[in-house]
């Protein structure tokens, strides 16, 4: 069966952008193409799938109709993906479907979001349309109540504290630092994350994420066109996905998510790798829990000990073991919803291609893995990565 | 005092003539209504307290302040079958008796006061959440979505498939129509988790209350029966929850929208 790899990949910057949506994704659809190491034409593109929540609803129908044609991509087939915070990872996912089914040779897969040009007000209203509305919303959750939840749990079941999140904190935005995509670049002290504006207890503010403006795009290839356009691709080993109950009610264990095991273990077994085969891994840590509960749903931590993993520093970049979130993550980076996942993605292309800016790089990094999270873990997509075709 | 015992957060004293109820809590020396109750729950628990003690209710006629189409969905009331009347009282009280409304006088030397401010402030909020202009931009549980799980919601009616579920599910892991078998959860169970969420993190549902409440608590429950569910504090109360301590649920507001109060189960905390 053909191999898909990546030839290209770019971004906005993540934060309070000015420009509106057509402006960000023409953005980081060029930057794309400039990152093709030889000639490129959008008119190669055979489909395209972009990741939104159409969040604020301002384009909420044939989104992608409206920025394909900002691209240079008229007249090709396109569609949005959705699947609330990893819409593009499924993007992505899809991507590498229809390359793999023969049906396309060049396909994007990209994400979007503008979350920052709303009213507080109208923000609010958008920012739990992902969660279980019939039940969980009228129970007055939000996200980061649904994760304070899935926190306070975990505390009471396993040796760990507020603390191990707080550490999580830190690295991530000492990773950050230096990343010029990032949207908060700010180097954050232990005691000033633990002592953060209480959002949702035991949640500070320095266990939230950023509410971020941004886009990303990635142009994957099959395998006997890939060297029309570059001799240095970065290959995808594999693509694996799975999803949950929607209501964390409705799951046995609020202190692991199913659909990232699930994934996880599809992933590494169509690669024949392990998690310690992993140089570098950008987890979707839109909570500090998140990341916490990602390292052991992963492998990269046994299971109660993703606490211990984040107090000894083994998610540092070259400090440890698997380094968790080198760009920064959602915590430093942003999360623009459905502009994460494949953003994620432009991050391990750049860090195996050596590309980002050298404070930042992670050494010797060959294999890499990205995983997207929708909600509080409903959805999920895991990708694995290489700098070597299988 | 004597005559009024505790009941899901409310007074209640029943004698052979009359069934009152009334609210635990008074501003400016009057009978008033928590931050999360109205008449219509009331007459939920009232009910609910007869039925417990071995009464079938029948009732001829029912106050046009309380929720009729909640009442029924909630309770095993039946209408027009007797000469009960379920009326309100002036105050945050009523009474289940027939012929002559009764009306005893309340409990008010054992109720609590409520902040003035906070009272005057959260009572303002919920008049301009219940205006008909009130509606959602995102997430909206629209008023047929909410009558379709009202039993499920209000009385913890649940699928018994081998096990119970709740909240209702559509099709099994085998693609089969799971059963029509119906069983009531028992309105009690243990906290797992909780949180508190800050005023700004609060869904827009509580946009307006939250602030003035200093945020909104949130707890998730595994019910004795064995179902997980998640659900506010009565009261919208701000004592800290903690987990394995066991909780009551009860029927209160939610949150009101496009003109229509919205209810169901809340935490109560025991003792």
């Amino acid at each position: 069966m053909v191999d898909v790899a990546i030839v290209g990949a770019g971004q906005t910057k993540y934060g309070n952008h000015q420009l509106g949506m057509k402006g960000m994704w023409a953005e980081a659809a060029r930057s794309a193409y400039d990152s093709v190491d030889k000639d490129f034409q959008p008119s190669q593109i055979d489909e395209a799938f972009i990741g939104s929540v159409a969040f604020g609803g301002g384009q909420l129908g044939n989104t992608a109709a409206l920025l394909t044609e900002h691209s240079g991509m008229q007249g090709k087939p396109v569609r949005r993906v959705e699947n609330a915070c990893a819409s593009s990872g499924f993007a992505l996912r899809d991507a590498w479907m229809a390359i793999k089914s023969g049906q396309a040779d060049v396909v994007i897969a990209g994400g979007i979001e503008k979350m920052n040009d709303l009213t507080p007000e109208r923000k609010r209203f958008w920012l739990g349309v992902s969660g279980d509305t019939e039940w969980e919303r009228l129970a007055g959750l939000t996200f980061p109540g649904t994760y304070a939840l899935m926190a306070r749990r975990y505390f009471h079941e396993f040796e760990s504290s507020h603390d191990d999140l707080v550490h999580i904190s830190v690295k991530n935005h000492y990773h950050g630092l230096d990343n010029t995509v990032a949207h908060i670049r700010k180097d954050v002290t232990f005691d000033k994350a633990k002592n953060g504006f209480m959002v949702a207890d035991p949640l500070t503010l320095y266990d939230c994420c950023p509410t971020s403006d941004g886009a990303s795009c990635v142009i994957l290839a099959a395998d006997h066109v890939v060297r029309q356009f570059t001799e240095d691709p970065v290959w995808i080993h594999a693509s694996a996905a799975a999803s949950d109950y929607l209501a964390l009610h409705d799951r046995p264990s609020i202190t692991q998510l199913v659909a990232t095991q699930l994934a996880a273990k599809r992933a590494y077994s169509m690669a024949n790798l392990t998690p310690s085969n992993i140089d570098l891994a950008e987890v979707h840590d839109c909570f500090t829990i998140a990341e916490l509960l990602a390292t052991e749903d992963l492998g990269f931590a046994k299971r109660g000990e993703g606490g211990l993993f984040a107090r000894e520093s083994r998610g540092r970049r070259n400090d440890g073991e698997t380094c968790i979130n080198p760009s920064g993550g959602l915590k430093s980076k942003g999360h623009p919803l459905g502009a994460t996942g494949t953003g994620q993605t432009v991050e391990i292309f750049k860090q195996l291609r050596s590309e980002v800016e050298p404070s930042r790089q992670v050494r010797d990094a060959s294999t890499a893995l990205s995983h997207n999270v929708g909600g509080s873990g409903a959805t999920c997509a895991v990708h694995l990565y290489g700098r070597d075709a299988k | 005092m004597s005559n009024f015992e505790p009941w899901q957060g409310y007074l209640v004293n029943s004698t052979g003539d009359y069934h009152y109820i009334c609210s635990p809590w008074k501003f400016a020396g009057a009978c008033v209504f928590g931050f999360d109750s109205d008449y219509t729950t009331m007459a939920i628990a009232l009910v609910r307290y007869l039925t417990s003690n071995g009464h079938q209710i029948t009732l001829s006629d029912i106050d046009e302040k309380v929720s009729k189409s909640t009442l029924l969905a909630a309770t095993e009331v039946t209408p027009d079958g007797s000469k009960l009347n379920l009326l309100c009282n002036t105050d945050a009280s009523l009474t289940i008796a027939s012929g002559k409304q009764p009306n005893p006088d309340s409990p008010i030397d054992v109720m609590r006061e409520l902040d003035a401010d906070i009272y005057n402030d959260i009572s303002t909020a919920w008049l301009e959440e219940l205006n008909e202009r009130n509606i959602s931009q995102g997430a909206y549980i629209s008023g047929q979505q909410y009558g379709e799980s009202l039993e499920a919601r209000l009385s913890l009616v649940a699928q018994d498939h081998g096990s119970l579920i709740w909240p209702q599910r559509q099709l099994d892991a085998a693609g089969n129509k799971i059963d029509q078998i119906y069983k009531k959860i028992e309105p009690a169970g243990v906290i797992t988790s909780w949180t508190k969420l800050s005023a700004a993190g609060a869904p827009s549902e509580f946009a307006l209350r939250a602030p003035i409440l200093g945020g909104i608590s949130t707890v998730m429950i595994q019910t004795t029966d064995g179902p997980n569910g998640v659900f506010l504090l009565v009261d919208d109360g701000s004592v800290e929850p903690i987990i394995g301590k066991s909780v009551e649920l009860v029927v209160r507001r939610l949150y009101a929208q496009e003109g229509v109060m919205r209810y169901g189960l809340k935490a109560l905390l025991a003792g």
